[in-house]
């Protein structure tokens, strides 16, 4: 995860912007990810 | 000082005239020029050198003591630059690393914020809940639904009467598709044959043979795509068969001139019977 910062900084730095907005894409995925797994954990802990 | 002249005028004036005294005035006057001017050259020349030598000592003096100056500011210099590239190091490596964690964390938080304000916590919450509603939903229904149906008599019997007819249609289709795949094979096997029989109608016996030979048993594809190699083995073979027996042939006859020990061989010398032997065999061959 932090190499995907790290890429993603040096990406803008080189102001190549495509591959800056891949790896932003990344980093967007994983927050939505532990997002959702956070969601469907409270759910489960609610039913119990 | 008194002039030479009015010396001279004291002191002889009754030897010399006024004029021998005006031209040893002069004489003397040149002479003292003369000395003059090699004095002060000398003076000259001994203060120029007396002044070289002391620029020189003076020059010694300065280029040591500048070069010690110089050496203390190259070391002075070393030092303050020794203190300025470690400095810039650490600053390159820890600070560097400092800024670019303090830049990621940044950067993390402000997605974060960003993912919060434009999808919250809660929608995700409660998509999850309605996702997992449907979800059960849907089972249940399922389960329910089949239950519900079987349940019933005449769709019972409906649905077990359906499934024999699918097993029946399954069974039959698996016949039909064996048989199917036989008529297949044997047509595959028909049109080769019939393509190979077409193809050498025109051709020798041998050439006929082995192209069936090779041939038979494959698929017609196969047969299409080899047939003319086929053909262009045998021939090159036959060609190399012909080449073969002429060599034979050409080593024979040389052979059959070669002079040869003709061994003359006896004939084996008649046997001597003696006559009434011969007579008794005769006469007992009658009685056989």
């Amino acid at each position: 995860m932090t190499q995907t910062y790290h890429n993603f900084i040096s990406k803008v730095l080189e102001e190549n912007y495509a591959e800056a907005n891949k790896y932003l894409q990344q980093l967007v995925e994983a927050k939505l990810k532990g997002k959702i797994k956070k969601a469907v954990k409270s759910c489960k802990m609610k039913r119990k | 000082m008194s002039d030479i002249k009015d010396t001279l005028n004291d002191e002889a004036k009754e030897i010399l005239t006024n004029e021998s005294l005006t031209k040893l005035e002069q004489h003397f006057n040149e002479k003292v020029t003369l000395h003059v001017e090699k004095a002060l050259n000398e003076q000259d020349e001994e203060y120029s050198a007396a002044l070289e030598k002391f620029l020189e000592a003076l020059d010694t003096d300065h280029s040591a003591k500048l070069k010690k100056v110089v050496e203390a500011i190259e070391v002075n210099h070393t030092n303050k630059l020794k203190k300025v590239i470690s400095k810039y190091e650490g600053a390159l490596t820890t600070e560097a690393n400092d800024f670019r964690k303090d830049l990621v964390s940044k950067i993390s938080s402000y997605l974060d914020l960003y993912l919060e304000k434009h999808i919250p916590q809660d929608t995700l919450v409660e998509a999850v809940k309605n996702k997992q509603a449907a979800t059960m939903l849907g089972s249940i229904r399922a389960a329910l639904g089949v239950d519900m149906a079987l349940a019933k008599e005449s769709v019972r019997s409906a649905v077990i009467d359906g499934k024999n007819q699918i097993n029946e249609a399954r069974t039959e289709l698996e016949d039909l598709k064996a048989k199917f795949n036989a008529l297949d094979q044997d047509n595959s096997a028909l049109r080769a044959k019939l393509f190979i029989e077409q193809k050498t109608a025109d051709l020798s016996n041998n050439k006929k043979g082995y192209v069936k030979k090779i041939l038979t048993g494959k698929s017609l594809d196969f047969i299409k795509e080899n047939y003319d190699y086929t053909i262009s083995m045998f021939e090159k073979k036959e060609e190399e068969r012909l080449q073969d027996l002429t060599e034979q042939a050409k080593a024979t006859s040389a052979s059959s001139k070669v002079d040869r020990v003709v061994l003359q061989e006896s004939a084996p010398a008649p046997v001597q019977t003696h006559e009434p032997t011969n007579l008794y065999l005769s006469e007992l061959q009658k009685y056989k």
